[in-house]
């Protein structure tokens, strides 16, 4: 889920208070019976649709007698009416022949494409309720898996119940791998102390807008149009794409650097390289506010472009444009996205170490303090260390679940952390899963597919909940049961500036039930067998799921945080301080977000944000870096990687190779060693770019039965989405005797996929594969399981990054951690001629 | 009549097809049929100076459409804003329509045996809507309206696209 930064000045909560837009107008003033399409009633609906972009968008349901007749993009939504071909694709998933309908049972075995039978709601509640029972007497509730799992719900109520489910009953969350931008967060907070995201209007001052390992132009359609390409199109900025293939955004920028997946960091170092030896370098800026460049210099020194463009593969002559060009280009800006974190390993730094060294390249050019520069980190959570920040999850989860205690007691503790659920779910340490209660696609996106089939076929039983059902549910649940679409249910979705909210455009559709109505049933129904003696209030709370959605937005204490902000003279949050629930989900742009605080005005690195951190209270707008130490400044050596990591973790950022390393000794500028490695020279040559996302697919929500996407329209519109496909370079591609449309053969040092489709293009670097991400279980055949910062000690491992700071932090001392899985980019391959 | 007519602008455009399935979903046409309007995407040069080019397409309602010329049955006409409609009643599936446009738009519809393209959606028009293609694009790559507001909006950089039929739509980055 990333982020989605309005310029508040376009809050239409405000248009609304002066009449409708034009276009809705023309909308309900129609030629038929006041509605385009015959609609009876045109409701706005929030599009968790087809691949959750992680934005929040609305799209305008027109109903007619009941069903969906008209769909398309709300016009007074954030979305300004558009929608992504995965959102436009909407009203096919609704109306899909492929949608669960109701419940079933499966009838043959596990591990490939299901065959399942209908039976009933009563049948279905009981066969996953006596399970969990079992479960729950024989082996303890954290042998309960309950929520969502690596696939995120798009709905985001589904996670609060998922959270109420496992407090009321102890059970596991089972959600395996986390979050894939974890830790792309380690290297900016350790030289920045922050992840700051650019508001919508920031990129519009910049004269340079760097994307590395970005594609911002494919995956934000919506930040693109409103902020990056304007910025480019109506503003002169110049793009820069570093990326490890053609990418949209590459073919849109004005420079591209082509880079070895995995090798960013060599190029940051080389770029500050030719920094130095220039005399680029602000040294001034450095002087006053930095420490360690010195070390940091004696490092950048070795990493000439020549010997890096052996090492990454990107011309020389290009590092050092692109060098200079930052450097005497202010304001310039730097956006990090998840292409290179991902290239990290068990044993590798590589991925975070790609956001360390190039964040170190901003306070080295003084590229900092005006807006339009800077870093803009692609993440999905915010207020590390108060900059722009997210709505409060904290809080808000916190509503129902407060709500809520323990039905009964366990000595059971829960597994910790994501490396703690992961070792439930693959090694079944110190306990494994036997009941897995999930929407997710667990086994369709983590690595090392064998080991994911494995944790599957051992437990007892799998339930999937969802609308269709995507790999996991397909080759492993045992019960299907079918959930409503966004259009069927409450949804509430909360982004940056705003949540959005929606009521039901129709009823549920054949036997679906909303997630939380089927949270609930399965509740009571175990309250009852475990023989609680509890009314089904004391069990469950809240009637429907509508009473659930008032619980988090209607609540005495948010209410008090609009009235905060009314009081504060913000007039708009007047009207959800009232508490209606039937408004807020009539809102199609949403509602605001109480927590913030005056984001449109936040520059990031003053002083008066972090007076907690030691900034000098009277100088407000002085420079200030949030970052470990509490001395103000940006850290080109970070000692507390160092010492939190128990000495594991460089304090320097000192590039690496990815986990399946090119060299024989690693890093060959600091080894000295620049043979092959055995990897290579054994004839895995190619290079995989992975979890290159795709316009039809990012995070599998929507996936169908057999892996690919469940929507039609997109299979017919692009030839990666109609079978497994791989993109090659024609010059490799002829150098292995294989045409456009032959089927390869893709194999790593952990698994292979077979029967790929090859596609030839140009956009691809020679000696790399882009392999056929989002077809599950293709992609995660080829990749290892893998979480960051394994290496380090587990007492150790979560508690990495300093505390939060800044004011919106709680003033805690806690460290923190960056770790999630990774790994999922940058293998070694062998492609071949099935 | 004025005439209208598409605006496309290939610096924009991502290929992301948003606006092919917009139009499939408006004109409630199934997978694998008739698909109005097609990104065509490709590409040229080598790694890594390839350029991509996409052009979406749907019908170029010309100002002298070849299609209108030949139809034996009067199944195309021309109607106030010049788009260009195909009359699913009347049309008898012979194809000519078909033959005879330099761009190779109509398609043929298995389900009952006549043509089909876009309409410009005609529907949208007379409630002073977008069509659905340029109502779902995010990147702006896509408007509609009288060829002659367009170009101004374009501040003069949209050029036309060439050919006898005089096809109304101009492009922004097009290159030949």
């Amino acid at each position: 889920m990333s982020s989605s930064l309005l310029c508040t000045t376009a809050c239409s909560a405000d248009a609304a208070a002066e009449g409708a837009s034009d276009i809705t107008a023309n909308v309900t003033d129609a030629i038929s019976d006041g509605n385009p399409y015959g609609a009876d009633k045109i409701v706005p609906v929030i599009c968790t649709c087809g691949d959750v972009c992680g934005m929040v968008h609305t799209a305008n349901a027109y109903v007619k007698d009941g069903a969906i007749v008209y769909y398309e993009g709300n016009a007074d939504g954030n979305n300004a009416g558009h929608l992504c071909p995965r959102g436009m694709a909407g009203l096919e998933i609704i109306n899909s022949p492929n949608r669960i309908k109701y419940p079933m049972r499966r009838t043959n075995e596990k591990g490939v494409q299901g065959e399942f039978e209908r039976i009933s709601w009563d049948e279905a509640i009981e066969t996953v309720t006596d399970a969990i029972v079992t479960a729950i007497n024989e082996s303890g509730p954290r042998t309960v898996a309950f929520g969502t799992a690596s696939a995120h719900p798009g709905n985001q109520m589904l996670e609060v119940g998922g959270a109420v489910m496992r407090k009321l009953f102890n059970f596991d969350t089972g959600s395996g791998p986390g979050g894939c931008w974890n830790d792309l967060k380690i290297g900016p907070v350790a030289t920045l102390g922050d992840m700051y995201h650019a508001l919508e209007h920031d990129p519009f001052h910049s004269k340079l807008i760097i994307f590395w390992g970005d594609n911002s132009a494919m995956a934000k359609p919506q930040e693109w149009g409103a902020s990056w390409g304007e910025a480019k199109f109506e503003h002169g900025a110049k793009i820069v794409s570093i990326e490890s293939r053609i990418s949209e955004t590459s073919e849109k920028a004005d420079i591209y650097l082509p880079v070895r997946p995995g090798t960013d960091s060599y190029l940051a170092m080389a770029m500050a390289n030719v920094i130095i030896t220039e005399g680029l370098q602000d040294q001034e800026f450095i002087d006053k506010y930095t420490v360690g460049y010195e070390e940091f210099k004696e490092v950048a020194l070795r990493y000439t472009p020549e010997l890096v463009e052996q090492i990454t593969w990107t011309p020389a002559d290009k590092i050092r444009e692109v060098a200079r060009l930052y450097a005497t280009t202010k304001p310039a800006m730097i956006e990090i996205g998840r292409g290179g974190n991902q290239t990290g390993g068990k044993n590798s730094d590589a991925g975070w170490m790609m956001g360390r060294a190039v964040t170190c390249l901003i306070p080295l050019c003084g590229q900092v303090g005006v807006r339009g520069s800077g870093l803009s980190l692609e993440t999905s959570v915010g207020a590390f260390n108060g900059n722009i920040f997210h709505w409060n999850m904290g809080k808000t989860y916190s509503a129902p679940t407060n709500r809520v205690k323990p039905l009964f007691e366990t000595d059971q503790k829960a597994a910790s952390g994501v490396w703690g659920t992961s070792k439930v779910l693959y090694e079944r340490d110190p306990y494994g899963y036997r009941v897995f209660v999930t929407n997710g696609n667990v086994a369709g996106s983590t690595g090392d597919y064998a080991k994911a089939e494995a944790a599957f076929k051992q437990m007892d039983l799998v339930v999937m909940h969802n609308r269709i059902i995507n790999w996991t549910g397909s080759a492993f649940a045992d019960i299907l049961l079918p959930a409503c679409s966004w259009a069927e249910e409450y949804v509430w979705r909360p982004d940056w500036e705003y949540s959005g909210v929606s009521a039901p455009a129709i009823d549920p559709m054949f036997e679906c039930r909303n997630d939380l109505d089927i949270f609930r049933t399965i509740a009571i129904t175990l309250a009852n067998k475990l023989n609680l003696g509890l009314s089904d209030e004391e069990v469950w709370p809240w009637a429907t799921d509508k009473d659930f959605m008032a619980q988090i937005l209607c609540n005495d204490d948010i209410k008090a945080e609009f009235q905060k902000r009314v009081d504060e003279g913000k007039e708009k949050f007047a009207p959800f301080a009232e508490g209606d629930i039937d408004f807020i989900a009539s809102q199609a742009f949403g509602v605001p977000n109480p927590y913030y605080a005056g984001q449109e005005e936040f520059l990031p690195y003053q002083a008066k944000y972090y007076t907690n951190n030691g900034a000098p209270a009277d100088d407000p707008e002085a420079l200030w870096f949030p970052t470990d130490g509490g001395n103000g400044k940006a850290l080109f050596k970070a000692d507390f990687l160092t010492t939190a990591s128990n000495g594991v973790l460089p304090a320097l950022p000192i590039p690496c190779e990815p986990q399946d390393s090119y060299y024989a000794e690693g890093n060959p500028i600091e080894s000295g060693n620049w043979e092959l490695s055995d990897t290579v020279k054994n004839g895995y040559d190619f290079v995989a770019v992975g979890k290159a996302h795709q316009h039809w697919q990012f995070l599998s929500f929507n996936q169908d039965m057999d892996g690919g996407p469940g929507s039609r329209l997109l299979r017919e519109a692009f030839e990666t989405a109609s079978m497994p496909s791989c993109l090659l370079n024609p010059a490799d591609a002829e150098r292995l005797g294989v045409e456009d449309g032959d089927t390869v053969t893709i194999e790593s040092l952990y698994g292979k996929i077979e029967g790929v489709n090859v596609i030839l293009s140009q956009t691809v670097m020679p000696k790399t594969v882009v392999p056929p991400a989002h077809w599950a279980p293709a992609q995660t055949k080829l990749y290892p399981y893998s979480l960051s910062l394994e290496r380090l000690d587990p007492s150790v491992r979560g508690a990495v990054l300093p505390p939060v700071v800044g004011p919106f932090s709680d003033g805690g001392t806690k460290r923190t951690s960056g770790g999630a899985q990774n790994c999922q980019s940058g293998v070694l391959c062998k492609v071949y001629k099935a | 009549m004025t005439q209208w007519g598409f605006l496309v602008d290939e610096r924009k455009c991502t290929g992301c097809k948003a606006c092919e399935v917009a139009c499939k979903q408006r004109n409630k046409l199934e997978p694998g049929g008739p698909r109005l309007r097609r990104v065509q995407v490709t590409e040229s040069g080598e790694f890594p100076d390839t350029k991509v080019v996409r052009f979406s397409m749907s019908c170029m309602h010309c100002a002298d459409p070849a299609c209108m010329k030949v139809c034996p049955a009067n199944a195309i006409t021309k109607d106030e804003d010049g788009a260009v409609i195909a009359h699913r009643d009347k049309c008898i599936g012979c194809h000519y329509c078909f033959f005879a446009c330099p761009f190779g738009v109509p398609q043929y519809r298995e389900d009952d045996g006549t043509m089909i393209k876009c309409d410009l959606c005609a529907d949208r028009r007379t409630m002073g809507l977008d069509p659905a293609c340029v109502h779902t694009c995010f990147y702006g790559a896509l408007k509609a309206g009288p060829l002659n507001e367009l170009s101004e909006m374009s501040q003069g950089t949209a050029q036309p696209f060439t050919s006898d039929t005089q096809p109304s739509v101009v492009t922004i980055g097009h290159e030949d």
